[in-house]
């Protein structure tokens, strides 16, 4: 009697909890139109902290506007996010307002989910943000399925204490690849701190974008074509690669160990020469020295060109997205009110974004010749963009990539063996989409 | 009375029969089934042959590998480690009961913490052991751990740290049901301490070290958080074990058909090892 009481309460124990877990994930959805207000969620993935400066009240302020609808605020570190989106693609419990990347709009996960947000959108802010913009972000004529809100370039952020200790002059940073080069090699001779700082770590895609940005200026065009195609199996790409070899001697031992966020402390504390970083670097910077970095001990200047080159640079921005039909108003509501002047302004401001509209470049915060500079280096220079853009699988080209650049970058293949395998890598990718 | 009394511990048995079909054949079935699909290209959803092991081929051999260096390298030494503690702790020392928590600390520590706790630990230019051995003098420029020719065995380290408790903790009870009688009468006819160890210890905890040596293994093959938390597989293919390709094809390549062959890979190799063991116990028996 005493057994099969037992075997019955473990029998409900065991019901109970499968139908609690198919109940919460029932629950985890999104719910629309609770007690006549719209519900939806927006997810800014980063840094909770800076997040949730402009979030926080932004949210506030468009709910006070927009009574009828009512907006979670989820947070999720970059890294989190990257891991987590397929399978909340896959379950439908992805936020309906996303901060995603311009190269994976046909990401296999979230392209189906995309909405169209032409229909709904200001036509004041289409025609705000710049063209070379628009270029980078739009994947299919006449819809938006993604609207940039910031945009990433390279700059070259150096320590003007580690110049002056090289016998360089800490006002006149490398302009021109071989300046580059020189300027490498009299910090190593002259000072203990490695010259150049290269996040190398394995599956963060800083690699890539490091490598990306010297081929692409050699070569004047995205690493892949519109069909994923290789466009830098040629002599420029050679030139970039071997180039890049000469920088090896002088980057941090034990690459593979850094990320970004290891080395932008090493370069405001003098602990590494230089760093190719955009502006996610800038307010660690200004936490230490203040809003004026042009007159802190850390330098901000336009990366360095190939000598007689094109002046080109990466580039890859962010942007809204919606991902449901259902609440698609709603969300293009939210997405226009934040990417209105005050509030982009508030978010670039927070998270360390150039300034991208007229209205932010009129700011004082932005007065900077550091931020001036890098406004006109968007402006005047080919801004050429991520790859993977157009594939449904786009961090499969980073994870081979990946693979190929650390073996260069630890001298195991050389400039032309490495051209040969990173060709390679794409084209296994591609002949699984065949 | 047998025909009931059998049909009793059917009944029983069903509903955990039930959801163990549930829980792991029919995971297991969609596995093989997945291995042989096409998820990719213009033929998605149709059956592909060997296709997907056609796609991962290069990566087969340097896998299996890394993944039983991984295994073995971080298995035995934990059984090894676990014994020898064990036994120094059967006699009797001061702050015995704290030291034995201590030994047990890591093992309540969840493998993503353990990750990042070695990360701190190893880190070269503020890492712990780096300082300290630059402290004691013993090495002039910090130790890169986490390098192409040291991650490996880094990652290998945190394991061992993590799973030896779990081997101490069975060896130590297993002692305890050692009838103290016999190591008397071994006094008695004047057996040294490694007699004693090797003759009565040993030999008693046979069963203990076979499940132990299984179930480490087992959970060994698959862990995925340290690796991925310390090295995320590299650098290059340094630390790639079959659990860093199933998540690679998984989310990079978001190919089900290859993350599945990997799987099944994984569990054929499992499966092997599992039945060595067993044959190689069975023999000693």
């Amino acid at each position: 009697m005493m057994k099969k009481m037992m075997l019955i309460v473990v029998m409900l124990v065991l019901s109970c909890s499968l139908l609690m877990a198919a109940g919460a994930q029932e629950n985890a959805k999104p719910v629309a139109s609770v007690d006549g207000k719209t519900k939806i969620s927006i997810l800014r993935p980063g840094d909770q902290e800076k997040v949730e400066a402009f979030m926080a009240p932004a949210i506030a302020e468009f709910e006070k506007l927009n009574p009828d609808i009512e907006v979670e605020a989820i947070y999720e570190s970059w890294g989190g996010w990257i891991q987590k989106y397929p399978t909340l693609f896959q379950a439908g419990t992805q936020p309906d307002v996303i901060f995603w990347w311009d190269n994976k709009q046909n990401d296999a996960s979230a392209r189906p989910h995309l909405v169209d947000l032409k229909p709904y959108l200001d036509q004041e802010l289409v025609n705000k943000l710049p063209a070379a913009v628009w270029d980078l972000a739009s994947i299919d004529e006449g819809k938006i399925y993604y609207v940039p809100s910031s945009i990433d370039i390279f700059t070259l952020m150096y320590n003007k204490d580690v110049f002056t200790a090289a016998g360089l002059d800490p006002n006149s940073p490398p302009k021109t690849w071989s300046e580059l080069l020189k300027a490498c090699e009299a910090i190593t001779a002259n000072t203990d701190v490695p010259a150049l700082g290269v996040p190398a770590k394995t599956g963060m895609e800083t690699l890539q974008e490091f490598m990306a940005h010297f081929i692409t200026q050699a070569t004047g065009k995205s690493m892949l074509g519109p069909n994923n195609e290789v466009q830098f199996n040629n002599a420029q790409g050679l030139a970039a690669l071997q180039f890049i070899e000469k920088l090896w001697p002088h980057i941090q031992p034990s690459a593979t160990d850094y990320g970004r966020g290891e080395l932008r402390p090493m370069v405001r504390d003098g602990r590494i020469g230089m760093i190719i970083e955009s502006a996610w670097a800038i307010p660690l910077f200004q936490s230490a020295y203040g809003e004026d970095l042009d007159k802190s001990p850390v330098g901000i200047a336009t990366v360095p060109i190939q000598d007689g080159g094109i002046k080109a640079t990466w580039a890859g921005t962010n942007g809204w997205i919606a991902t449901r039909k259902e609440t698609a108003e709603a969300s293009a509501k939210l997405i226009n009110f934040i990417m209105a002047d005050e509030q982009l302004f508030a978010h670039h401001k927070a998270y360390g974004s150039f300034p991208i509209t007229a209205y932010e470049l009129s700011q004082p915060f932005y007065q900077y010749d550091f931020w001036q500079n890098a406004s006109k280096t968007i402006q005047s220079y080919k801004l050429i963009g991520m790859i993977g853009k157009n594939s449904s699988t786009p961090a499969a080209y980073y994870s081979n990539l990946d693979e190929v650049w650390q073996q260069f970058l630890i001298g195991r293949i050389n400039a032309s063996q490495t051209l040969e395998m990173a060709v390679e890598a794409i084209e296994r990718v591609n002949a699984r989409q065949k | 009375m047998v025909n009931k009394y059998s049909k009793r511990i059917i009944l029983s048995l069903l509903p955990l029969f039930l959801l163990l079909l549930i829980v792991y054949f029919v995971p297991l079935l969609n596995i093989v089934k997945n291995s042989f699909t096409s998820f990719s290209g213009s033929d998605q959803g149709k059956f592909s042959g060997l296709e997907n092991f056609s796609f991962i081929q290069r990566d087969i051999p340097r896998t299996i590998v890394v993944t039983l260096i991984w295994t073995i390298g971080s298995v035995i030494p934990s059984i090894i480690i676990g014994l020898i503690l064990a036994y120094i702790m059967q006699k009797g020392f001061p702050f015995k009961r704290l030291v034995i928590s201590l030994n047990l600390l890591p093992y309540s520590i969840p493998l993503i913490i353990v990750a990042s706790c070695w990360l701190f630990l190893v880190n070269q230019d503020f890492g712990l052991l780096n300082v300290l051995l630059q402290h004691l003098g013993l090495i002039e420029k910090p130790i890169q751990f986490l390098n192409f020719d040291h991650a490996l065995l880094t990652v290998i380290l945190a394991r061992i740290w993590r799973a030896m408790p779990f081997a101490f903790i069975n060896f130590y009870s297993a002692m305890k049901t050692i009838p103290t009688e016999w190591y008397e009468a071994a006094d008695v006819d004047g057996a040294n301490s490694f007699q004693k160890y090797f003759f009565i210890t040993l030999p008693n905890l046979k069963t203990i070290i076979m499940t132990a040596l299984i179930v480490l293994t087992v959970w060994t093959f698959l862990v995925f958080d340290i690796i991925y938390g310390m090295t995320g597989g590299g650098p290059i293919d340094a630390t790639r074990i079959i659990s860093v390709q199933i998540y690679r094809e998984m989310f990079h390549m978001k190919d089900l058909g290859t993350a599945s062959a990997w799987s099944l890979i994984a569990v054929s190799i499992l499966l092997l090892l599992t039945l060595i063991y067993w044959k190689l116990f069975k023999q000693e028996d």
